[in-house]
């Protein structure tokens, strides 16, 4: 256990350099910098804030201010020259520097404000996804080839083939103007969750309710599943307590890389409702040359996807006994 | 699982509940997130908006009339050559913090401006006072300005008055005034944050907790891409005409989004629609839109051919059907232009642009004439083949649609194959910089109510100039036009701009409209030709005197 | 592979891997057609295929047109006009033999055209001729990007598969740490650094916007593709019949192609058709951002786009967001139908395998997301 957790942490932080590394590079391969707009700067005013922000230093130098607090030159290393901004530390000291495209806050706080923000959306949308794609699935796998069954994998399907802005376009006249039941856009209570969660977690319900009922149908014929029925257990029992669990293991792989999806929010989902979470920044901040930003989400995200595999691999143990921790795969 | 699952929910719960705040007087969408909230930093037109609600200048504009009226500064005297400037500071007003406001703080603000370490973009407004360009561009190896500050110009005899000289005419220098570059700055506060943060005093300034404001309302929550929470600033000298004690600022740049914010009433002013629904805002009480000084146009790379032919660029600049663009593209009831200039500064300046090249008014005549002029260049039937033009535009649906009708005309009236290039804005600029485009669009916005806003963008050592074109009679009319006063300056203008449409290393396009819709409820707010409005001025109207059926009020829940 | 345990309790193979004969294929084809909605839904495709292959040549309104109008006109509906003149011969730049096609058009059907069946856009151009045309950009797009991802998945994953040991684990976990970067970064990354290279790439090497699109997508799809083809030749590597080759004497190289690789096909056909969905709906998310097709070219992303600002609240012209969605439904629906149809006939012990690093079914979970995780 302890040798799986310290190979975890090994691959983590070596997934995390380079994926810092990877990032930095396309970044700075990117043309237009974060000062460009149509209003051109005077050479003297964009060689100064080049210089506050060290974009005038060698590429080299700058990625080893970025990663951590290394001497560099006469000075401490400081990623901003220190007139004010923040000494930074870099990387490896948690400081991710300021942000170019929201002069007023450091990455630091930018993820601060909108994590909570995404979590909320997030468990809003994994409640529906979740709620919705299993008692789907379990409806369509339990009744298999009857008019539910058909119907809800249509449903299914159409959840997964129309672009989320489009769904989003059709909730919003839905439940906002025909009838009046929830807040067209913004933030601020539960209600403004409501709409938004449902439209980003519909592909993950549709999805969900696919995988359950395959797994499940695939569960279900089981020998020891026949064994139990024939043993005289009540078929819910049957169903909930054991065809499930071997059911749903496919939908825990499947929820890894899908909650890290749900919970870092999506573009077109913010933007449509206005919802100050995270996915508006991975996508703003690449636009907006905004170097700090792109990698602090970036890093961000990295370590949520590591974190989450890692408990996949902790819940399949519990899932099914067969699996044991460690194991090359 | 279930423990797991019910774990996330619980925190989403939590997190939802936190975040609840109670709804504000009044709300309006400003588009994107400002990305600053330090006057001396920011140049969007969103960012603007707030800063008109934080900080007040020297002057403000006239919701009607947009012209400046008393601020901070409750009279002034000008001197007789129109160089010099003495503003009457009043007594009374104070900032956020309870420093009263004083000449000394918009000295300080105006040092700031200029002081090539703040990097401000818009230091050269400032330019124009005596010894100011000097002090800001001599600087030693560390970027610090060499001169003292009191080389320029601007003297404070007294904590209530404020002199400034300036090296000439400057006739929207009272404009200049109510922009918020020339904000004042209280040093007192900063200075104690400086001590307080040595190391990030920049961004402790810009907390909520830390700001200090000067105008009628203050900073109470700032929230990333959602909402800028503003709360009366109890000291403001006019508090007691401010009505509303606390203002929503959203950023939201869906347009769609916004409209729904609007038609719901979780919002009270929007100030941009999406085009396809303007048929349908026709004929609303709230909708007006007003022409404002922004140009449309498209920078043409004069260095490359074919388009080094003056006559090419002619004919493709006849060949654009502006009437159906605006009244079927943009449909915002914007303004066919056919000059750099546009029609809204009129308005304020009594400037006339002059008379187009050579067009006629009518798109089947001016066809005509491209025609002729493509014939001559050695491009009619016959003659040789014309390469593709590319025609660049930056991601955004309007954009786009207009470089297809754009595209379309040319095909039909010339033959001229056009491909389309979508770019990023970012790399959109970057290639107009380097010369890399044909035919790329671009958009000016005036900073300041003057024909000079627009006509120095193209003089050869103009960084915004981008089109490789340079005109020596071009250059020296505009300077002579700046150092001289009245009508003559006005001729000189117009024999500028005369120039410039005679060579076209543009193509205008149209002159943009506000489509701003504003809650009939709201008093004080006016469609004015600058599309500035104060907020100090915005009240609702008593529920008695509210007679508008048609108001967003009717749409939804408020 | 730990607590891996396959099951066979359909119709079982004859051996762990189907041997290289094309009996598990024709089997395979008949199990496909004996799976009636997997039959409709291809039928269906092959019905839509060949309409969006004959578009120029059908008497459709050109989908660029132009024909400004206040407002979106409403449909006219076949049984009221059917036929009309007035066609306009404008297209974009189009190639050699969609020109052809098109002057074939001309003799045929001279300025005729269908009347606006499913209404116009607000500028006046045919939808029905839009979603047509769209559909040859959507298909191309997603074709291409998808083969561009087989091709360096295939190979990435059989060369690691093969090679096994400590090469193997090398390049999986680079696959790993390539998983583990937000994958819309990368592709709009990779889109804006291409696009800003983009006149270097034109001039040099003739290389437009909608093969930067291929190699974007491409480049990121990839990475499914390699574990699954991986997965699947490291169970075969120790197969009777491969080892068998080996003792005989065989090359790597014939081992790879003449007995791994087309029994590889199968997964990679299923993979093929549940990723071409996923690539068109990302596709028409780049359009919402603005990095998509170009205009005046039309993909279905573009239809997406257009029909989500239709829908508003003062207004809904019904026609732009009813029919561009049923046509992407109705074949993204098709796809899916025919992937688990193929995937159910070709490779029956696929279903079962539960193999939790990545089974197949979570293989293809990046290919759901309209837009994928970020």
């Amino acid at each position: 256990m302890i040798r799986f957790a310290l190979r975890r942490l090994g691959w983590f932080v070596l997934t995390l350099w380079a994926v810092v590394s990877v990032s930095f590079v396309l970044m700075h391969a990117v043309r237009g910098g974060p000062f460009d707009g149509e209003r051109a700067l005077s050479p003297a005013i964009e060689a100064n804030l080049n210089a506050r922000y060290h974009l005038d230093w060698p590429l080299l130098k700058q990625y080893a201010a970025y990663v951590g607090p290394l001497e560099l030159g006469p000075h401490r290393a400081h990623f901003l020259g220190g007139d004010g901004m923040r000494t930074f530390g870099g990387v490896l000291a948690g400081d991710l520097g300021p942000s170019f495209r929201y002069r007023d806050f450091s990455v630091n706080d930018i993820l601060a404000q909108s994590l909570p923000i995404s979590l909320a959306l997030g468990s809003v949308a994994l409640m529906f996804a979740l709620v919705v794609g299993l008692s789907a699935g379990l409806a369509s796998a339990l009744w298999r080839g009857t008019a539910w069954d058909v119907g809800l994998r249509l449903f299914a399907t159409l959840g997964i083939a129309l672009p989320n802005f489009v769904i989003a376009g059709f909730l919003v006249i839905l439940f906002v103007f025909l009838v009046p039941l929830f807040p067209v856009a913004g933030y601020g209570t539960w209600r403004h969750l409501v709409l938004p969660g449902i439209a980003l977690g519909l592909p993950f319900a549709a999805y969900i309710a696919r995988l359950t009922r395959t797994g499940m149908l695939d569960a279900l014929s089981q020998d020891w599943i026949r064994t139990a029925h024939a043993k005289g257990l009540p078929p819910h029992v049957v169903v909930l307590r054991h065809a499930l669990k071997s059911g749903i293991v496919p939908v825990v792989s499947y929820l890894g890389p899908a909650v890290a999806g749900i919970l870092t929010g999506s573009l077109v989902i913010e933007r449509i409702f206005a919802i100050p979470g995270l996915g508006s920044h991975f996508v703003n901040s690449a636009l907006n040359r905004d170097y700090t930003l792109a990698m602090g989400v970036t890093i961000l995200y990295t370590a949520l996807v590591c974190a989450l595999n890692a408990l996949v691999d902790v819940a399949y143990t519990w899932l099914d006994p067969r699996v044991r921790l460690g194991e090359p795969s | 699982m279930a423990l797991l699952v019910s774990a996330i929910v619980g925190i989403g719960f939590v997190l939802a509940s936190r975040a609840t705040i109670a709804p504000a007087d009044f709300t309006f969408v400003n588009g994107a997130e400002p990305s600053s909230l330090d006057p001396v930093q920011v140049t969007g037109v969103p960012e603007a908006r707030i800063m008109r609600a934080i900080f007040e200048g020297l002057c403000v504009l006239d919701p009607v009339t947009a012209q400046p009226r008393p601020g901070i500064a409750e009279a002034w005297d000008v001197s007789g050559d129109e160089l010099t400037y003495t503003f009457h500071l009043r007594a009374g007003s104070r900032w956020s913090n309870g420093d009263e406001v004083t000449a000394f703080d918009f000295r300080d603000g105006f040092q700031r401006l200029l002081d090539p370490r703040e990097a401000a973009e818009y230091a050269y407004l400032l330019w124009d006072v005596k010894g100011a360009k000097a002090w800001s561009t001599t600087i030693d190896d560390s970027g610090a300005p060499t001169l003292a500050f009191d080389t320029v110009a601007i003297r404070t005899p007294d904590p209530r008055t404020l002199v400034v000289a300036l090296d000439r005419p400057v006739p929207w220098f009272l404009y200049l005034c109510a922009y918020h570059p020339l904000s004042p700055l209280d040093r007192r506060a900063m200075d104690e944050l400086r001590a307080q943060f040595p190391d990030s005093w920049r961004l402790e300034a810009s907390r909520p907790e830390h700001m200090v404001t000067n105008g009628p309302w203050k900073v109470e929550l700032r929230r990333v891409n959602d909402r800028i929470r503003l709360v009366r600033n109890a000291g403001y000298w006019d508090t007691h005409n401010v009505a509303f004690d606390t203002i929503d600022v959203l950023a939201s740049e869906q347009l769609t989004t916004n409209l729904n914010l609007y038609l719901t009433g979780a919002a009270g002013y929007v100030n941009e629609v999406p085009a396809n629904v303007i048929p349908r805002l026709r004929g609303r009480a709230d909708w007006h839109p007003t022409p404002y000084p922004a140009t449309y146009f498209f920078r043409v790379n004069v260095t490359r051919p074919p388009l080094d032919d003056v006559r090419v660029r002619r004919a493709l600049a006849l060949a654009i059907d502006r009437r159906a663009i605006t009244q079927l593209v943009t449909k915002g009831g914007e303004v066919p232009l056919e000059s750099l200039v546009p029609p809204a500064m009129s308005a304020i300046t009594a400037y006339v642009e002059p008379s187009f090249f050579g067009s006629t008014g009518d798109y089947e005549q001016n066809v005509k004439l491209a025609r002729e002029l493509m014939d001559d260049a050695g491009y009619g039937p016959g003659g040789k083949t014309l390469r593709p033009i590319e025609l660049h535009y930056n991601t955004q649906s309007t954009n786009k649609d207009v470089a297809e009708v754009i595209a379309h005309g040319w095909k039909q009236a010339l033959g001229v194959d056009t491909r389309l290039v979508n770019q990023e804005k970012k790399v959109a600029l970057d290639t107009q910089r380097r010369l890399d485009y044909d035919v790329s669009r671009s958009t000016w916005i005036a900073d300041f109510p003057d024909p000079a806003s627009f006509l120095e963008v193209f003089t050869s050592d103009s960084e915004n100039n981008r089109t490789g074109w340079s005109s020596a009679k071009y250059d020296a009319l505009v300077h002579a036009a700046l150092d001289a006063r009245g009508s003559e300056r006005a001729r000189l203008y117009g024999e500028a701009e005369k120039v410039l449409l005679d060579e076209l290393p543009i193509l205008p396009v149209f002159a943009f409209t506000t489509t701003s819709l504003v809650d009939p409820r709201l008093e004080g707010f006016h469609a004015n030709a600058l599309d500035v409005h104060f907020p100090k001025f915005w009240h609702f109207a008593p529920q008695s005197e509210l007679r508008d059926p048609d108001g967003p009020s009717k749409a939804g829940p408020r | 592979m730990s607590g891996r345990t396959w099951r066979f309790d359909l119709p079982a193979p004859k051996s762990d891997a189907v041997s290289r004969s094309d009996g598990p294929w024709r089997e395979g084809w008949r199990r496909l057609r004996r799976n009636r909605a997997a039959s409709i839904a291809l039928w269906f495709l092959v019905a839509f295929g060949s309409v969006s292959l004959l578009a120029p040549i059908l008497p459709l309104p050109s989908p660029v047109a132009l024909e400004l109008q206040d407002e979106p006109q409403a449909p006219t509906p076949p049984w009221t006009s059917f036929i009309e003149h007035g066609f306009h011969d404008e297209y974009w730049q189009l190639g050699a033999i969609d020109r052809a096609l098109v002057s074939v058009r001309l003799h045929v059907f001279g300025d005729r055209q269908t009347a606006h069946w499913l209404g116009t856009d607000s500028k006046g151009r045919d939808l029905l001729s839009r979603i047509v045309w769209g559909s040859r950009t959507s298909f191309g797009v997603a074709l291409m990007a998808t083969l561009t991802s087989l091709l360096i998945g295939v190979t990435w994953g059989a060369f690691a598969g093969l090679a096994g040991g400590r090469t193997d684990a090398l390049m999986m976990r680079l696959v790993d740490v390539l998983y583990s970067l937000p994958f819309i970064f990368v592709v709009i990354f990779l889109v804006t650094i291409l696009n800003g290279w983009r006149d270097v790439l034109e001039r040099r090497w003739g290389i437009d916007r909608e093969v930067l699109f291929y190699l974007a997508i491409g480049a990121v799809y990839w990475l499914t593709m390699a574990r699954v083809v991986r997965g699947q030749v490291l169970s075969l590597r120790h197969a009777e019949f491969v080892q068998a080759a080996r003792q005989m004497g065989a090359s790597s190289a014939r081992i790879l192609f003449v007995h791994v690789l087309p029994n590889v096909m199968s997964i990679v056909i299923v993979y093929l058709t549940l990723s071409i969905p996923a690539v068109m709906l990302f596709e028409s998310f780049l359009t919402f951002l603005g990095l998509g097709i170009e205009a005046p070219k039309v993909s279905w992303g573009s239809l997406a786009v257009d029909s989500a600002e239709a829908i508003n609240p003062l207004h809904v012209d019904w026609w732009l967001v009813v029919w561009p969605a049923a046509a992407m439904a109705s074949t993204l629906l098709a796809l899916n139908v025919l992937g688990d149809g193929l995937r159910d006939a070709l490779d029956p012990k696929l279903r079962h395998a539960h193999r939790p690093s990545v089974p197949p079914e979570i293989a293809h979970s990046s290919t759901v997301r309209a837009e994928p995780a970020p």
